[in-house]
């Protein structure tokens, strides 16, 4: 009797034991790391809830949801020090259209090609030229798009009306008649932007918002070849003088002007501003009254295409892949771009009614792009110009001489490579 | 060879010592020292984290260095920022320490009142502040100055504002610290000092000049000490509030290390300039011990 409950007992603690060794075989974890930014929580909760359903329909597969809250900076920081220490996610975000340096680097892992080509004929028409730049390296595509960005005009629908402006803008000699129309003065002071223009803080951000101006002047950053700027030529000052202009000629907008952007149009602070699709879930929370529009930007906005990869040293690719393929579903991808209040990225989920009845989503569907070259030091060169682009809007430099010495610092950069 | 013998206490007493310290050599070695002979390495390189190997450049960072026109914009901005940063710190906290000292009510209540800021976050200090200077009349600081018909300012987008407005809010923020200090120090002097003086007829000016002075030397010592290291480090308010600018008026040093590191991921470069600011902090810590002893 005692001896067999002694093995009874024996094989029921040596099954406690073996038991979840079995079952951690049959299980495999693959860990995604993502850029969540600074504030938007619902985000998380949106994947965790996309992950529940693939969880349970692929038992063998958990997905360990890693969002890190914070700067773009710190995340690509953090991102890199465990890839190089081999010691990175099995999935991770790349924002920024920086994939391609992954890619480069061998950090990255190529789309299987059933998947790639099956991405490749669904991308959205706007966002195509966009999309294959990128998320490809050397013509093979290397992540799976996950969000996208880019600015349009959002407009206040009842300041125009007061103003009595029954069309949008088309080109930037409009949006300046309509600018000026739409700006309110008290002793002098403004008390409600036309528009609000980034004019300082230096930095990417303000080329990025400039460079719609410098391409309806029919200018560019670089040459053909890459080799050089051209900022610095006619349309180049041409597109810099007329930001200035509206600043201190017209007085649409000031330096010092509180709140502005998207804070200033939620609080009917501003009638326009350029921004992109992520200003939809602001103002739902922010301003649910506030009756506006979006229409396209004149010139051409920069496409930020964020993308979704596996490691290339990740031990769990299959998993990874059957998670991103999955993910790819139109009916499962356009859940998360819903929710997040994203461009559709994909043109199968285009075409489903809640994206074509959007209003705010087609008038994005309607910018203009510019292509964005696949430069490593891109970023850089857009910091350094957008500092120049804030001394020409303090007066510190005049626009010729603002453009002159950004192309002179740009043009070192360039010949570094 | 001669041996150690480890039967005498002296020798005891070394080892006992030895092991006794032994983590917190270790600790230092392995994440100060070695960080910090990594860097001075890392200052000759090439390097950012998409190629695997750095290259060796030389003194070409260093070279690099002397003639960048951001370095020194943020060397200049940095200076400026300690200068006015040390003076009104180290005077308004040692003020402060006076009066909290000869105070004989709520004492303890100042003390913990000009302490709390200290142990607040930072970033929390500083949004809270950026609310405070917020421009227009939005802005608290603006409202009150509006009541003395001054019109309202723009405090962090104006170029001669910007950075006066950022010591502002560091000096409030560490005040209480450094009026702590001096308090301890000023109830390490013995009072028969003064009462002696006060015999022989010191007034308060006097008291202060040859007896406080004198005796807080130390106390100065390190406050200053502490202060230059702070304010040549500084690095939240300007990444916060004013991202470097107006036209790159707040960008100090340290900011200029972040963005080279993170931001154009130019670590060997980023490196250069931490190298360039450790002597700079080491030689001034120096200074000012020679200066005070």
């Amino acid at each position: 009797m005692f001896k067999n409950n002694l093995l009874l007992f024996t094989l029921l603690f040596l099954g406690i034991i073996i038991s979840p060794v079995f079952a951690a075989e049959e299980q495999v974890t693959v860990e995604l790391m993502w850029e969540s930014g600074e504030t938007q929580g619902y985000e998380r909760d949106v994947l965790n809830s996309l992950i529940e359903d693939f969880e349970e329909e692929h038992p063998g597969i958990k997905i360990k949801n890693n969002p890190f809250v914070g700067s773009s900076e710190n995340y690509q920081a953090k991102l890199l020090t465990r890839l190089s220490a081999e010691a990175g996610p099995d999935m991770y975000s790349v924002g920024d259209n920086t994939l391609f340096r992954y890619a480069k680097a061998g950090m990255a892992e190529p789309v299987p090609e059933q998947l790639a080509n099956s991405l490749k004929n669904d991308f959205t028409e706007t966002l195509r030229d966009g999309m294959v730049s990128g998320l490809s390296w050397e013509g093979q595509l290397y992540g799976v798009p996950w969000n996208a960005d880019y600015v349009s005009l959002w407009y206040n629908k009842d300041m125009f009306k007061e103003a009595g402006l029954t069309k949008l803008p088309s080109n930037l000699e409009e949006l300046r008649e309509y600018a000026i129309k739409l700006t309110k003065r008290e002793n002098g002071r403004v008390v409600r932007s036309g528009i609000s223009l980034r004019s300082h803080t230096g930095g990417a951000g303000q080329t990025d918002k400039w460079i719609n101006f410098l391409t309806a002047m029919g200018g560019e950053l670089f040459n053909k070849e890459m080799t050089e700027t051209v900022i610095n030529n006619k349309a180049g000052v041409k597109a810099l003088e007329y930001f200035v202009d509206l600043i201190y000629e017209d007085k649409v907008d000031a330096v010092d002007l509180q709140p502005r952007d998207s804070d200033g149009f939620a609080q009917k602070k501003t009638a326009m501003f350029g921004r992109g699709p992520w200003v939809l879930a602001f103002l739902k929370d922010a301003a649910p009254d506030l009756n506006y529009g979006v229409a396209p930007f004149p010139g051409k906005s920069i496409p930020f295409i964020d993308a979704l990869c596996v490691s290339d040293k990740s031990k769990e690719k299959e998993a990874a892949w059957t998670f991103l393929e999955w993910l790819m579903k139109p009916e499962v991808f356009a859940r998360w771009q819903k929710e997040i209040g994203s461009i559709p990225l994909l043109q199968s989920i285009a075409d489903m009614p809640y994206f074509q009845n959007n209003e705010i989503l087609s008038g994005f569907a309607m910018q203009p792009l510019w292509d964005v070259p696949q430069h490593e030091k891109l970023y850089e060169i857009k910091i350094i110009l957008g500092d120049y682009l804030e001394k020409a809007c303090y007066k510190k430099l005049t626009p010729q001489e603002a453009l002159d010495q950004a192309a002179k610092e740009i043009s070192k950069i360039l010949q570094e490579d | 060879m001669k041996k150690i013998k480890l039967n005498t206490l002296e020798n005891r007493h070394k080892i006992n010592g030895m092991i006794m310290i032994l983590p917190a050599f270790i600790y230092f070695i392995v994440f100060v020292y070695y960080p910090v002979a990594h860097l001075f390495k890392l200052s000759f390189f090439k390097y950012d984290f998409f190629k695997p190997h750095p290259e060796f450049i030389g003194l070409q960072n260093y070279i690099k260095l002397m003639t960048d026109a951001d370095f020194l914009n943020g060397l200049g901005n940095t200076a400026y920022f300690a200068l006015f940063m040390i003076i009104f710190s180290v005077g308004i906290s040692f003020f402060l320490a006076i009066m909290i000292d000869k105070s004989k009510v709520l004492n303890n209540f100042y003390k913990i009142v000009y302490f709390m800021p200290y142990i607040t976050p930072m970033v929390a200090v500083v949004l809270i502040w950026g609310w405070l200077f917020q421009p227009g009349e939005a802005g608290l600081i603006n409202y009150f100055l509006s009541f003395f018909g001054i019109a309202p300012q723009s405090w962090l987008y104006n170029t001669r504002l910007a950075m006066p407005s950022l010591i502002v809010i560091c000096v409030w923020q560490g005040l209480g610290y450094r009026t702590i200090i001096f308090i301890a120090g000023l109830k390490a002097i013995p009072q028969q000092y003064y009462e002696a003086a006060g015999i022989d007829g010191a007034n308060a000016w006097q008291k202060i000049k040859y007896i406080t002075f004198p005796c807080l030397k130390p106390v100065f010592q390190f406050v200053l000490i502490i202060t230059t290291m702070e304010a040549f480090k500084i690095f939240i308010p300007m990444y916060v509030l004013t991202q470097g600018g107006p036209v790159g008026t707040t960008k100090t040093m340290v900011y200029n290390i972040y963005k080279q590191a993170f931001q154009f991921q130019k670590w060997g470069y980023a490196a250069v300039q931490v190298v360039v600011l450790f002597i700079l902090l080491l030689s001034l810590a120096l200074l000012q011990r020679r200066l005070t002893k």
